[in-house]
């Protein structure tokens, strides 16, 4: 057993770690009973925010090792590649090809397995779902019955609860999925600075046809600017040359900053920085890892935040109540005086992931993305209001940044968790599921 | 039936096809678009390599399964390789088994299959590629060693042993190499320290000193492009090593290394 930190760097939960083969497919029992608890998980880069790739007590099954790409046929784009491959990696060969990700989070340093299993999305949400929309079959693994491979047609209750499924229905072989042509590994962008909510509703409108689109919003605006920001849309330019991301990190954050570096006065520079960096206004063109991936030139970002780490909240609101949930949860933030770092704003389009479980199911909506400094009591006492004027509004809070919500916020959002835990392979479980999957009074 | 199709471009053939590092630096390579042939014992493994690999390279990739320390039959599969219709230019050796010393040294029967494996068979194929590269005019010999071959130390110098001895029949290789007219042949031994492996999962890895076969690969690749004749992976190894071939004999035989 040993501490595993996940990246917000909050939830340390020691876990027996069990590192996986190149080439054997695993023995999943034999793994379990190498444990305390006698449960496992699958594990990935670690990236999820809180404990829903912890499993304390248990192994946590580390799979970065099984990154084989199986199939690549580069005139259909279709490729099969094991679970444990980034999708740092699969960029790598795709892209000289001219296949990018139809759908990516981020950050590229995360697993296949691990985008399945949280079905994640991206700046093209609105356009072409999540990534779930893409798959066409999958292998899983279960311990209680033989490999089976499902996609839409056959095992499709199976399929369609493992994407987004949080790693709890076995553990997932092999993924086959669509990749999306491009011309050129860069995008042309557009930077709009807007001045309040009504602003950002109406650019997304404008913006519908654009594949790419997401606001960097200001915490701090007064409430008359609430919602300010930046509204970034893009899209792949046709000409240019397909060159692939440049191999180091640009950086490496050396050391755990001291908490204080990022008291609200820095958070509002930042803000303003965003808000009128140069060339805010300007047409712009920009190479694929810029543009998705900001984060990922420097290394070990998170330790930005100090030896208490950090929270995240990423919430959906439908659309319907978007404009007064928004509303309400930005108010909060600034009655709380901690704001947030980076905080981002993206319209949803409806759902084409056929995942049960998807955060991004039902569809159409807003969602907020938040990183807060860990305050402790404070800032806990913050994102219980939060989750509550989520749910007032009928949203929900997404599990892969999550650290800290309650079963009984989970329950009331993702009333079809109980599907899930039927479908759960015995054997697998995670700190976040036992978590929120109590029952409540 | 040799299938003329890659005369024009310049394969790599990785004797040790499934070990982390050969594939991590085969990688490498196919994304440069070479072809590549894989030569290893478990079929399975290659398999999977192969199609890692294909999917990398738009050129062919093949796999020959043999078991490489076999001499009886070493020859035969040398020819067997050098049919397959590839323009070798390349040879990367990174097959070795750590073995456990204390089986070793009871079992004579042992010692000599380990021998076998990470010298006697290593240096022959090695002395194939070096015929081949010569009769061709030119080609790159890469050969993994290992730290273990500076000194010889009481827990694995049987390892060390074949170890060192294939470092100086490359050092041999390269003076020959140098003295050719007409070839131009490079030999390029690397001597890693600890690797990331699952061979090596039972220990804790969390100094510094441990690289990931990526690593490895990485720094192999860019000592082959400088024409580098024999360099420590990473680079501070040579210092380690330095200190333990320096240290008085007296002081390291205190020592339980
Ligand atoms: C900077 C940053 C930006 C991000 N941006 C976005 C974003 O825009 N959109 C978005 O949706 N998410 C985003 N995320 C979240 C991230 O994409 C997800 O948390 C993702 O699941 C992480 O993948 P991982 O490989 O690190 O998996 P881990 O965090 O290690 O594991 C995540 C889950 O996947 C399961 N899992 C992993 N591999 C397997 C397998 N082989 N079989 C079965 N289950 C498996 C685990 O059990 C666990 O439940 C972001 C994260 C970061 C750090």
């Amino acid at each position: 057993m040993k501490p595993v930190l996940s990246w917000g760097r909050i939830n340390d939960k020691y876990c027996n770690v069990v590192r996986a083969d190149y080439f054997a497919d695993p023995n999943l029992l034999t793994i379990a009973e190498s444990s305390d608890n006698g449960m496992l998980l699958a594990h990935g880069m670690g990236r999820s925010y809180g404990d829903s790739g912890l499993n304390k007590g248990g192994v946590i099954f580390q799979t970065t090792r099984q990154n084989h790409i199986l199939d690549f046929d580069t005139q259909t784009g279709i490729i099969k590649a094991r679970a444990g491959i980034t999708l740092e990696e699969i960029l790598r060969v795709s892209v000289p090809q001219g296949w990018f990700l139809p759908v990516t989070p981020g950050t590229k340093y995360v697993t296949l397995g691990g985008a399945v299993a949280n079905d994640v999305h991206g700046k093209n949400h609105h356009k072409v779902g999540s990534l779930g929309a893409h798959i066409m079959r999958l292998s899983l693994t279960r311990s209680d019955r033989k490999t089976v491979i499902c996609s839409p047609r056959t095992q499709k209750k199976l399929f369609n609860m493992t994407i987004g499924g949080l790693g709890l229905t076995g553990f997932i072989n092999w993924v086959e999925f669509k990749l999306k042509p491009i011309e050129s590994s860069y995008l042309e962008t557009e930077n709009i600075p807007y001045t309040s909510l009504d602003e950002f509703f109406s650019l997304s409108e404008e913006s519908a046809k654009w594949p790419y689109t997401v606001a960097w919003i200001d915490c701090f605006a007064p409430k008359s600017k609430q919602g300010r920001g930046i509204f970034t849309r893009a899209k792949f330019s046709n000409y240019g040359a397909l060159d692939i991301h440049r191999d180091d990190h640009i950086a490496t954050w050396p050391f755990v900053t001291p908490a204080l570096f990022l008291n609200r006065f820095s958070i509002t520079a930042f803000n303003f920085l965003y808000r009128w960096r140069p060339g805010a206004r300007m047409k712009g063109r920009s190479h694929y890892d810029s543009f998705f991936y900001p984060l990922d030139g420097i290394n070990h970002w998170n330790r930005l935040y100090g030896k208490a780490g950090f929270f995240q909240h990423q919430s959906l609101i439908p659309l319907e109540r978007s404009k007064e949930g928004i509303g309400d949860l930005l108010d909060i933030i600034k009655e709380s005086k901690q704001g947030s770092f980076l905080a981002v704003l993206k319209l949803h389009g409806p759902e084409y992931s056929p995942g049960t479980m998807s955060f991004c199911r039902p569809g159409k909506g807003v969602s907020l993305a938040l990183d807060f400094a860990n305050k402790g009591q404070k800032t806990r006492q913050l994102l219980e209001r939060l989750d509550a004027c989520v749910l007032k509004h009928n949203g929900r809070t997404y599990p892969a940044k999550d650290g800290r919500m309650s079963a009984q916020t989970f329950q009331t959002a993702f009333p079809q968790w109980t599907k899930l835990e039927a479908m759960r392979d015995p054997k697998f479980s995670s700190s976040f599921w036992r978590r929120v999957s109590q029952t409540t009074s | 039936m040799p299938k003329p199709n890659n005369q024009d471009a310049n394969s790599l053939l990785v004797l040790g096809g499934t070990s982390a590092v050969a594939l991590a630096y085969a990688r490498l390579r196919a994304s440069e678009g070479k072809p590549i042939i894989l030569v290893g014992r478990n079929s399975d493994k290659l398999k999977l390599n192969q199609a890692d690999l294909a999917a990398r390279t738009k050129k062919p990739v093949d796999i020959h399964v043999c078991d490489l320390s076999d001499t009886a039959i070493l020859d035969k599969n040398w020819n067997a390789v050098t049919s397959m219709g590839h323009n070798i230019s390349e040879v990367f050796l990174a097959y070795g088994l750590l073995g456990d010393q204390l089986k070793t040294q009871k079992d004579s029967q042992k010692f000599l299959a380990s021998l076998n494996t990470n010298f006697v068979s290593a240096a022959m194929w090695a002395e194939k590629a070096f015929d081949h590269f010569a009769y061709k005019g030119s080609g790159q010999i890469t050969v993994i060693g290992s730290v273990a071959g500076d000194r010889g130390r009481q827990s694995n110098y049987h390892y060390g042993t074949a170890k060192g001895a294939l470092e100086i029949f490359c050092d041999g290789m390269a003076h020959r190499a140098a003295r050719f007219k007409g070839a131009k042949i490079n030999i390029l031994l690397v001597k890693p320290g600890f690797i990331d492996t699952p061979m090596t999962d039972h220990l804790d890895k969390g100094g510094l000193l441990w690289a990931s076969p990526e690593k490895i690969a990485k720094i192999t690749l860019k000592a082959v492009f400088r024409g580098k004749r024999k360099i420590y992976a990473p680079w501070f190894w040579r210092f380690i090593l330095l200190l333990i071939r320096m240290t008085p004999r007296f002081a390291f035989h205190k020592t339980g290394l």
